[in-house]
Order: C-alpha cells, then structure tokens, then sequence
C-alpha cells in the first residue's frame, strides 16, 4: 500500500477503481452545464466546454490544500486524467464543476498520508476543543499573504470545507458530496473552521499589533 | 407566527450569524435574525464584516492564476490516454454514419472553429497577433497549409512526396524521418505561397497531433537575433528561439539565409527536443543548397 502512495502521481490504476460512484448524488446544474447543447459533440469537445474551464478553480483549491504549487500541479493533472477516464460514465447534465472536486479530493485523500500538511483530523480534534471559546473580530487591515498564511496554518479538514462553502460557494450539500462525509460534519466542520480562521487572523493581526486589543485573559 | 420561538439577542445571534449568511437558518429563524439585525447596528456591523471578509477570501485564493502550459499539459496528458471505454461504441457509430473528414482532431485543435477562409484568416491574425513578429511568419504557414488541410486517410509514398517537394528539398524528407516519432507520418511535402511569402513546408500527423517543419527564405535584413529575441535553449550551439500560442509551440533557428520553424500541438519540451535533435543536420543540408 505504501508502495503505491510513494508512486505519485503515476498510480492512476488505483485511483479510477474507486471512481464510478463519483458523481452520484452531485446535483444537476443545469444553469451552467452543457447539458443537451453539449449532447452531440465528441467526448473531447464537450471535456473541453465542460470540464477545462475549471481547471483554474481546481489548481487554487489544490494549491491551499496541499500549500504547494508544485504538488498542487501534479494533483491537477492526476483530477483531469482521471476525469476524462472516467468521462463516459459522466451524466452530462450533472455539476460538472462539483465532479471535478469530487475527483481532487479523492486524488488528495488518496495520498494525504503522505501530507503531513494535511494532517488526519483526530489529531488536531482536541486542539480545537480547547480553543473554541473566544471568537475574536475580523482585523480590518490585513494584506492577501496574511490572509493566505492564516488560512494555510488550519487543519486541512476545516481547511477544506471553508475553501469548498466560503471560497468556491459550494453548497453544503455539494460540499458534504465532494468530501464523501455527512452534511453535519460539514457544517460542524465549516463552523470550526471559520472561527479557526479569525483566530489566526487575529494572531496575525496582533503581532503586527494593528488588531483590537484581546479581551482579558488574553493579554501577555 | 413562531417569533416568539426566536428571541435572539446579541450573543446567539453571533453564534448563527455564518448560518445567517449562508441562508441556512430555517425561515422562522431567518426572519426572527432579520428583525434583531434591523434595530441592532454592532450585530450588523459584524454581518458587515463577515460577508466582507469572505469575499476578501474569494478574491485573495482566486487571485492565483495557474501556471502557463499546465492546460497545455493536461490536453496533451488526455490525448495520449485512452479514450473512456464506453464511448468507443459511440465513437464506431458516428464514424459509421457521419464521414468524419479532416479529423475531430483538428476540429478538436480549433476549438470547433468553423473552416471557413474568413474565419480562418480571423483566427490566424488572432492567434499571430500575440507572439513576436519573425515567428508569425512560420505560425501562419503551419495554421493555413497543415491545420486546415484535409489530408488523404493514407499518407503517400516517400516517392510521391520527393516528386512533390522537389529534388532540391528532398533530403529533408529523410531528416524528418530519422528523428520524428514513428507514429507520425509525412502528410504533406511541398514548396507553398502564403501571405505573398514562399515557404518549404513538410507536415507530420499521429492520431491527433500535427507536426510541421517550415523553412523561408530570410528578406533583407530578416533576423531572430536582429528583433532581439531571447533565446530559448541558450546551452546549445545553434540558438533556438520559442513561442508558445494556446495549442501551438513553435521552436525556430535560423541560418545565415533562411528562418527555420518547428511548429506543432506537442509538449513544449518536446517540440523544443525534437527541434534542437534535427537542427544540426536541417542547417547543414541547408547550407550545401
Ligand atoms: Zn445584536
């Protein structure tokens, strides 16, 4: 097994096993899917009209999960050649969009152990527990790499539902298709997830010392 | 109605104020949260900030644009992996029924340009517009002569070819030959006039890809080095120029009198090898005309 991980990204033949059931559930879309305009062309021309415009909203979210553009490169190609494997059995019609990331998060899941970035999320569950309580305010001014930089430093598993509801506007439901887990834990999941992230902003903002002053307790 | 059930104040409102944004508070609540929202400024104030700083996220993860040629990258990843099993039934019926000229690949290669001379015009103009000058003069060649030709289903024979090209040209043929991929076969050797230019023009074609080499005559003054282009592949003896233009990477070099182009859909690096492996002996058989 740990063979296989270490090939990356070469083990395609693992990866499409587990693929058919991937777009099951995704919602159609038929606002921005090709649909019956699309139904007549070739299968390289309608990957072409459906699936490549999102190439670029596939690069970002990989490069954010995985914090490496390189990485991040690798994993956009493995998304789209498995997605044109497996294109015959997509439902032109369905989410085309939503497909894509279902795909790249199998492609991530598939190889995070070998992430450490992208830790499992038992192991940062208790960290968060104990630092729920406060929630600090938005900091008003903050550059885009410190935006990136607290947004890199959260769980990959928060990580994700925050780039998949707040950055991509996925609908929970979708969100909860994407990642193959319930739609409570994405909520729970997206709600962790956001307070995280003003935490690391307001740390962020503090050590520039352009927050708001902390409440009691918080202060050195 | 259910107001009652909803008393925000201050302190819950806040703990649902994402649910709020994301529309997901269930309508009794929503509207219970919209009347708190209308006489509280600071719960306001704080929606404010959260919808603004969500879009400042939107904006700040989306503002990274993708490397260049990784699309390039990826069409080249798909057109080299096997078609989905399902639609190889799919794909016997249309041939069967709609005669498939000049290849889907090309089609495929102009996004579903249609072929006529003005829209060809259109989009050669379109695509040279964006890659210096000297190099266009190769990049229009290839789209008018290659790309828009309809190629016989069987490439003629090598003697055909010399009969066509002309016997002054004919080595190329065997330089091609040596170095191109043997799943690409000569289409297409011939001496042809375009944009009041004359070109040597030979093209190769594999299932879905094109590959052209073509060679013109310099005019007076006429000079990669002269325009200033950088070189692309600086390590080696002869200087190699590249552009890259959406499915098109052209390697160049040039020889005291003519501008060499290799143009075609392959990997950049590819092209680039395939160019910088013919080069030597392609200046050399020049230079003996
Ligand atoms: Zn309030």
């Amino acid at each position: 097994m740990d063979n296989n991980v270490s090939q990356f990204p070469q083990n395609n033949a693992t990866n499409s096993a587990a693929l058919p059931s991937l777009h099951a559930g995704l919602r159609k879309d038929p606002e921005t899917e090709g649909g019956p305009l699309t139904a007549g062309l070739a299968p390289e021309q309608r990957f072409e009209i459906e699936a490549m415009p999102h190439l670029r909203d596939i690069f970002q979210t990989a490069t954010r999960i995985l914090g490496d553009r390189n990485r991040a490169e690798d994993v956009a190609q493995e998304v789209f050649l498995q997605a044109w494997k497996s294109f015959g059995r997509f439902e032109p019609g369905t989410n085309c969009r939503a497909w894509l990331f279902k795909i790249l998060f199998h492609c991530v899941n598939h190889h995070r152990r070998k992430w450490f970035r992208f830790p499992l999320l038992k192991e940062t569950e208790e960290f968060i527990e104990a630092n729920l309580t406060y929630v600090p305010p938005i900091p008003e001014q903050l550059t885009d790499e410190e935006i990136l930089c607290a947004l890199d430093r959260i769980p990959g598993d928060f990580r994700a539902v925050v780039l998949l509801v707040d950055v991509e506007e996925f609908s929970y439901k979708d969100a909860a298709e994407i990642l193959a887990v319930p739609i409570g834990t994405v909520m729970s999941r997206l709600s962790r997830g956001r307070k995280l992230l003003r935490e690391q902003l307001a740390a962020v903002a503090q050590s520039y010392g352009i927050g708001k002053p902390a409440p009691e307790g918080m202060q050195s | 109605m259910t107001q009652t059930e909803f008393n925000w104040n201050c302190e819950t409102l806040r703990e649902h104020l994402d649910l709020y944004l994301d529309n997901h508070l269930p309508a009794d609540a929503g509207q219970a949260a919209r009347s708190h929202l209308d006489q509280c400024l600071d719960c306001t104030a704080e929606l404010e900030s959260r919808r603004m700083f969500r879009s400042r996220l939107r904006n700040v993860v989306r503002s990274d644009d993708t490397p260049p040629f990784l699309a390039a990258r990826i069409r080249a990843n798909l057109r080299s992996a096997q078609a989905p099993t399902r639609w190889q039934r799919a794909w016997a019926l249309t041939v069967a029924t709609v005669v498939i000229s000049l290849g889907t690949a090309i089609a495929y290669q102009l996004g579903a340009l249609r072929l006529t001379a003005a829209s060809q015009e259109s989009y050669i103009a379109s695509v040279s517009s964006r890659i210096p000058a000297l190099m266009r003069v190769g990049l229009g060649d290839h789209i008018h002569c290659s790309v828009y030709r309809k190629f016989p289903k069987d490439p003629p024979t090598v003697e055909e070819l010399t009969r066509k090209l002309g016997p002054e040209y004919s080595g190329l043929i065997h330089i091609l030959r040596k170095h191109v991929p043997s799943e690409f076969a000569l289409m297409q050797a011939h001496q042809c006039r375009y944009h009041g230019r004359r070109f040597v023009h030979l093209s190769l074609k594999s299932d879905a890809r094109l590959i052209s080499l073509v060679i013109a005559r310099k005019s007076e003054g006429e000079s990669f080095e002269a325009d200033k282009l950088i070189p692309e592949l600086v390590h080696t003896d002869i200087p190699m120029y590249h552009s890259g233009i959406q499915r098109f990477e052209l390697t160049a070099f040039e020889t005291g009198s003519h501008l060499v182009y290799l143009i075609s859909d392959l990997a950049r690096a590819r092209n680039n090898a395939l160019m910088l492996a013919m080069a030597p002996e392609v200046k050399a058989y020049l230079s003996s005309l």
